[in-house]
């Protein structure tokens, strides 16, 4: 098939609809956990981005936000949490903890220096904690970033 | 420290049991420092209930376990405290372990219950086994943890279970030296000579 | 099997007779470390005979930060940040105990106004410890509606303390030797407003929740915790005065400007239920927001003007000796055995009594007997927060 009209355009309509409707799952670890629970919260409003039904459960969920320290204790379980989640699943990684370590870098023998080493991460966002505005912006990123996704077109067009 | 005449709970000490060798330690200023009150390592558990039940200076209550590493020797620091309205008190008592191969104290968690958590945790941070434990494993790391962490020879191990601990692209331990810093102040100082 | 539909006597349903018969197993279920109430990462193992419960062994160090290994390599100025992390939701309470314990060892004088100010952000700070502990603990019952009023009044406060410290959750504002920014009129009477309206909106919580049919059959006689269980396992705070002891640090063993306030301290007097059940701690807790809002109120009254700052060396070096100081913080009583030695620039050991740790060694003792519901309730009511557990 080629790339065309009907294919951009099925592509375009699957992404609306899973970029509108990230079903987040509760993995709050600590301070950053406070700041996403505020992000949930009546004033900074995260529903209206369609993520308002927080999954416990990682097989219902698309997206996981891990918010605060990943400890080495802890980090086998994220990774088994992440490879129950079904595709297509995203990550966020809340905060500096999640990103490189955070404060706790330069003498924490029992911190993971990053989510990433266990897990493939699609945006950070930078904080201790970030700002409800500042997670509002991680989503937002992240919903272009599947705005531009080829779901359709890589199964089915040939390159050559 | 609150409420409690050390002098006289150490001469009790020593009089009620014998081999105690309970010595008080005075900071030079007591507005300042808290003193506080050794006793031989092998009889902790009969000065633990001694302190619990004596009807004169009770002490219904343990707060905290902390174990302090100096180079040779280790120090374990128990707080106790006295829940009453009218008189409250609180001591910290200590006891000194010379071995820092295999260093073992007795339990005291028949006499106070909070004794179990904190116990483990000494276990844990710096290797002192608990006789009598009923539990005594690893609480905070990991159970298959190598090393005693609070210890002050201690190397942090490279990885566990597959993870670097240190990975080596994360840690910018060259720039803390402030190298830029001093660059800067170099700059500032060829700017200051012309 | 009995069940508790009414309000009498506290009774532990015991195994029952005919699963002793059956002899059959005990199932083992993981409560977390992922788990939507909201605790953070802890973990529970619990054996299980049909729903009671026959042991309950909690599973600690998910959040491990080797906290007092960072203190023992920083100077004193910089383990403030650290302290802040260590109770995420009562950030002032924490760095106060640090640093009163410094500014004993130092000998410094604290000047009245940032010693008022203090105060005043500790009680602020413990109102929206306390709002939060309301908001989560009717979350994990089930209630979602308690969860959005707490959190929108938690924001004012928030906003109040972004103003003048910078940072909406982790502050660094209370310094060695003062708070380092001041407070200007207007804000203080932003503060004034916050507690009428404070007051109005508790009065609203206990008919929306302390008086709720479901609430009260959900926490009364749920996790009775006897005053000699307390002495034992060395609990303090809400814990210890939903038991029945007005044990107060703030009255006991005053420190700072305290003994000049006027307040009272609530205790769990059993009006719905028995002395030391989950409803007795809570609601300690909400009787306590309006006792902090009497103490804001005398202090914006005693406020003058003045330097916010003490005198400190810039380089600090304590002598040597130790000190074991204690605070009367939202959860419980918190304290630091700081240790050093000489003329060091950093400490040389740094421990932590965290009240939080010493409660849920509790949880083993009080959870033979009951369901797996009632023990969702006790481990809520113990408000645990895994930053100061863990450290």
């Amino acid at each position: 098939m080629q790339d065309g009209v009907v294919l951009t355009t099925l592509d375009d309509f699957l992404n609306w609809g899973r970029k509108n409707s990230l079903w987040p799952m509760t993995f709050g670890l600590a301070c950053c956990a406070i700041e996403m629970m505020a992000t949930g919260a009546a004033k900074y409003d995260l529903e209206r981005f369609g993520c308002g039904a927080f999954m416990a459960t990682p097989r219902r969920a698309d997206l996981m936000i891990v918010a605060g320290t990943v400890t080495l204790k802890m980090a086998t379980r994220v990774k088994t949490l992440f490879e129950q989640m079904a595709e297509p699943k995203y990550v966020i990684s809340m905060g500096s903890c999640a990103n490189k370590g955070g404060p706790y870098w330069q003498h924490g023998y029992h911190v993971l220096k990053g989510v990433d080493e266990v897990v493939p991460v699609d945006v950070y966002v930078p904080g201790c904690p970030p700002r409800p505005e500042a997670l509002i912006e991680g989503v937002m990123t992240l919903q272009k970033k599947i705005a531009n996704e080829r779901l359709l077109r890589n199964k089915w067009v040939k390159h050559a | 420290m609150l409420n409690v005449d050390l002098n006289k709970l150490a001469e009790l000490l020593n009089n009620q049991i014998s081999g105690a060798n309970a010595t008080v330690h005075f900071p030079e200023d007591l507005k300042k420092c808290d003193p506080s009150l050794t006793v031989e390592a092998s009889k902790i558990f009969q000065v633990a209930q001694f302190l619990k039940s004596h009807p004169e200076t009770p002490f219904n209550s343990l707060h905290v376990i902390s174990g302090v590493d100096y180079v040779d020797w280790m120090e374990v620091a128990y707080v106790l405290t006295h829940y009453s309205l009218e008189n409250p008190r609180q001591m910290i008592l200590k006891v000194k372990l010379t071995d820092r191969v295999n260093p073992v104290l007795d339990s005291i968690v028949k006499v106070y219950a909070a004794a179990n958590f904190q116990e483990r945790e000494v276990f844990d941070m710096f290797g002192i086994r608990f006789n009598n434990h009923p539990d005594l494993r690893r609480i905070l790391c990991p159970d298959d943890w190598k090393g005693w962490p609070l210890r002050k020879d201690y190397v942090a191990q490279k990885d566990y279970n597959g993870m670097a601990v240190y990975p080596d692209g994360k840690m910018n331990f060259e720039d803390r030296e402030f190298i830029i810093r001093q660059d800067m102040i170099k700059k500032a100082q060829e700017a200051k000579a012309h | 099997m009995q069940t508790r539909w009414d309000i009498g006597e506290p009774e532990r349903p015991t195994i029952n007779e005919e699963t002793e018969q059956l002899k059959s197993d005990l199932l083992t279920l993981n409560m977390g470390p992922q788990h939507p109430a909201t605790h953070g990462v802890l973990r529970i193992e619990i054996w299980t005979d049909s729903e009671i419960v026959a042991h309950a062994i909690p599973h600690l160090g998910y959040l491990h930060r080797c906290m007092e290994k960072h203190a023992e390599n920083l100077d004193f100025r910089g383990v403030i940040p650290f302290v802040d992390r260590l109770d995420y939701l009562a950030s002032m309470n924490m760095e106060w105990t640090y640093v009163a314990a410094i500014e004993k060892m130092l000998g410094t004088e604290v000047p009245r106004r940032g010693e008022l100010l203090r105060i005043m952000t500790a009680e602020l700070q413990r109102i929206g410890s306390h709002l939060m502990a309301f908001g989560t603990y009717a979350l994990d019952l089930g209630a979602f509606t308690p969860f959005l009023y707490a959190f929108e009044e938690r924001e004012k406060i928030l906003r109040l303390f972004e103003e003048v410290s910078g940072a909406r959750l982790l502050y660094n504002y209370i310094w060695i030797g003062g708070v380092w920014n001041d407070w200007t009129d207007e804000q203080l009477e932003r503060v004034s407003q916050f507690c009428d309206t404070m007051e109005i909106e508790a009065k609203k919580y206990h008919e929306l929740v302390s008086m709720n049919k479901i609430f009260v059959q959900r926490t009364a006689n749920v996790g009775v915790f006897s005053l000699d269980d307390c002495f034992n396992y060395g609990a303090s705070g809400p814990v210890l005065r939903g038991s029945g002891l007005k044990w107060d640090l703030r009255k006991v063993a005053p420190y700072s400007l305290y003994p000049e306030f006027d307040f009272d301290v609530p205790v769990g007097e059993g009006e719905v239920g028995v002395v030391g059940d989950c409803w007795n701690r809570y609601y300690v807790r909400m009787k306590e927001v309006i006792e902090s809002i009497k103490i804001i109120r005398q202090v914006l009254n005693k406020l003058e003007a003045g330097p916010v700052m003490g005198k400190v060396p810039k380089v600090i070096k304590l002598p040597k000796g130790e000190v074991y100081l204690r605070h009367e913080c939202p959860r419980g009583e918190l304290a630091f055995h700081l240790v050093s030695e000489g003329d060091a620039k950093k400490p040389y050991r740094l421990k932590v009594k965290s009240p939080c740790f010493t409660h849920i060694s509790m949880l083993p003792h009080v959870a033979p007997g009951q369901m797996i519901a009632d023990f969702v309730a006790t481990v809520g009511s113990i408000d645990i927060v895994l930053g100061e557990v863990d450290r």
